[in-house]
């Protein structure tokens, strides 16, 4: 039965996200390719403005679309399980725990793809600008080449200990705080509509508590950290070295706390969904 | 012949006297099949419960007969249809001279009004 | 077999103490037609929401052919609530899918034929649909299941006349020894000939459950004229 939310909830949810990442692709090549017109050397001051215009643009289409896709999946997710669409969701033969989850996984992957896309569209962007400036100007490669090569001896011992690490730490953190973040927006929502009349400023409210619980818990976890950074003059030289360890332990701290948070949440979901329906 | 059924009597006992008019009149003829339970439910706008219990009081009065897999049929008997007739043709007259009496009519005045009737009609 | 339903107990109170069902008791036998009756806040919708798991009750339970209201439940249970439920944007086709999808019960060439009857193309976006053609769609997909026990709340309400004939023919030519339909409304006198038996309800309480040919025989009124003695305000 999950196998079949998952298909029906894909083919409603998938059009606007992926036209919002359309968009943010196609603004990322157009702004990368205004480095390929000579409007940066024009005398009309116009041009150049345009131009900053253009990488405005592509970074507002970044912003619109994260939050965009944020919120539209967040409004479909208050739509389907609270409004008149909630008598169709919770009369289908499937238990709440496999209506959660169904949210729960396509909501984390949006997220995650959402995250992916922004990179992406960056890389796109720097990419663009590279081949623009080399075509532009024959000696550009040549001359990031020299800088890359001049500066890649920084890029090993023992400047490059514990980047393994590190990396896989920051995998962790992007999974389990995207999979969180899913589990905070529905919780949110699901708090929100206990809230008798104010259904939407109550998961607004509910949104901001909860980001500021976690704030507040990651801040106070990581000061141990700080505080060793400042005492230890030992750990300061270290990281002066090399600073992968230092965030490896950060980032595994916010793991643990977003890991912690969407357990909560989710086992609040689920309880809130099986004995505490209260369909208008 | 419509079904005309008033919610304000037992729809039972309606559903009862239009089948056996329909018979009577040869709406549904002698040996014939009639329609199905649940046709009738939908063709009357009653619950199909309540036709089967008058199609199964039919069967006991013999009126009508089921069979074995291909529903109901009328009664070749066409001597019972006959008396059925009669008798609902006794109660209509019942009536009728209940009614007449009602209005101060007499035995006597009754006939003269039905031979008047029936001279009109004839012109 | 056991009953259909069974409701033993059962009490909902909302906020403010505002009590919707009171203790109350019933159960719904198989294999027939029954007209939830009661005026405006007397407890029916409550009623129906328990029955269909959109609810949680405070006191008292409600199983449905020995289950309490889940996933086992709903399966077996075809709903149409009184507001339309599924999303604007969707064609008929995909709903009749939807549908499919979900319900193994789901007849798809029922629906088919009975959308065809009257006139609505499957290519259609609901959004596209007028209020009483939505509502038409809606019964159609709940009254193409096979299901053991249907629960249609205000079914001939928005729609006009005609189709309203079609409707209840609809139920009456759906019907099976084996499944019950509840029909909650306020249309008494257009729906009491399919009946077979009624329920009074009262602020959240039932005050009669008989049958409609025993009211009929026995207060010699219909069971419209009969609400109206019962509930006059």
């Amino acid at each position: 039965m999950l196998g079949k939310l998952l298909k029906h909830e894909w083919q409603t949810v998938w059009k606007i996200p992926v036209l919002l990442i359309g968009i943010l692709m196609i603004t990322a090549v157009i702004a990368g390719l205004t480095f390929a017109l000579p409007i940066w050397e024009s005398d009309w001051v116009g041009l150049p403005i345009s131009g900053i215009l253009l990488v405005l643009l592509f970074y507002f289409a970044m912003i619109a679309a994260s939050v965009g896709i944020s919120i539209y999946l967040a409004a479909r997710c208050y739509k389907s399980l609270f409004t008149d669409e909630g008598y169709l969701t919770h009369t289908l033969p499937v238990a709440s725990r496999q209506i959660l989850n169904c949210k729960v996984i396509t909501i984390s992957a949006w997220m995650l793809i959402a995250g992916v896309a922004v990179i992406a569209s960056l890389v796109l962007f720097g990419l663009i600008v590279f081949l623009s400036l080399s075509t532009k100007n024959s000696d550009f490669a040549r001359d990031v080449l020299k800088v890359y090569t001049e500066n890649r001896a920084i890029w090993q011992e023992p400047f490059m200990r514990d980047f393994g690490s590190c990396m896989v730490s920051l995998i962790a953190l992007t999974l389990v705080s995207s999979v969180s973040s899913a589990l905070i927006m529905i919780g949110s929502i699901t708090i929100g509509q206990k809230v008798r009349g104010h259904r939407i400023l109550g998961a607004v409210g509910a949104y901001f508590a909860i980001n500021t619980v976690i704030s507040i818990v990651s801040v106070v976890l990581t000061i141990p950290i700080m505080v060793k950074m400042v005492t230890d003059s030992e750990y300061l030289s270290s990281f002066e070295t090399s600073p992968f360890s230092f965030y490896t332990s950060i980032y595994w701290i916010m793991t643990a706390v977003y890991l912690i948070v969407g357990v909560g949440l989710y086992i609040l979901c689920d309880y809130m969904l099986r004995r505490q329906l209260e369909l208008e | 012949m419509a079904w005309n059924l008033s919610s304000d009597r037992p729809i039972y006992a309606q559903i009862l006297e239009v089948i056996q008019l329909r018979i009577i009149t040869g709406q549904y003829k002698a040996g014939e099949k009639i329609p199905s339970v649940r046709e009738l439910a939908a063709e009357a706008g009653v619950n199909p419960n309540t036709m089967q219990k008058a199609l199964t009081e039919l069967e006991r009065s013999r009126l009508v007969m089921a069979q074995r897999t291909s529903g109901r049929i009328v009664t070749e008997d066409k001597e019972m249809i006959r008396e059925i007739r009669n008798q609902l043709a006794g109660s209509y007259l019942r009536e009728f001279v209940d009614r007449m009496k009602e209005l101060g009519f007499d035995k006597e005045e009754i006939v003269l009004l039905l031979k008047e009737q029936k001279g009109e009609k004839n012109e | 077999m056991s009953e259909l339903v069974e409701i033993r107990n059962l009490t909902k109170v909302y906020e403010k103490k505002k009590v919707a069902l009171d203790h109350l008791n019933l159960t719904i036998p198989r294999g027939k037609i029954i007209g939830l009756l009661g005026p405006n806040g007397s407890g029916k919708t409550t009623l129906i929401k328990l029955i269909n798991g959109l609810l949680v009750a405070n006191e008292g339970e409600v199983t449905v052919d020995g289950n309490k209201p889940g996933a086992e439940t709903k399966s077996i249970v075809s709903y149409l609530p009184e507001r339309t439920y599924f999303q604007n944007s969707m064609k008929v086709k995909e709903l009749i899918e939807f549908f499919s999808d979900f319900y193994q019960d789901f007849r798809k060439e029922r629906a088919r034929q009975m959308l065809a009857n009257l006139n609505i193309s499957e290519d259609a976006r609901l959004k596209t649909l007028s209020k009483g053609t939505k509502e038409k769609v809606q019964l159609i997909m709940v009254m193409s299941r096979d299901a053991q026990l249907y629960i249609l709340d205000e079914p001939i309400a928005g729609v006009d006349p005609a189709a309203r004939d079609y409707i209840l023919k609809t139920i009456i030519s759906n019907y099976n020894e084996n499944a019950t339909v509840i029909i909650s409304t306020h249309l008494i006198s257009d729906i009491e000939k399919i009946l077979d038996e009624v329920i009074f309800i009262r602020d959240g309480r039932v005050l009669l459950q008989e049958t409609v040919e025993e009211i009929r025989a026995n207060k010699g009124k219909s069971v419209d004229a009969y609400f109206r003695e019962v509930f006059a305000c």
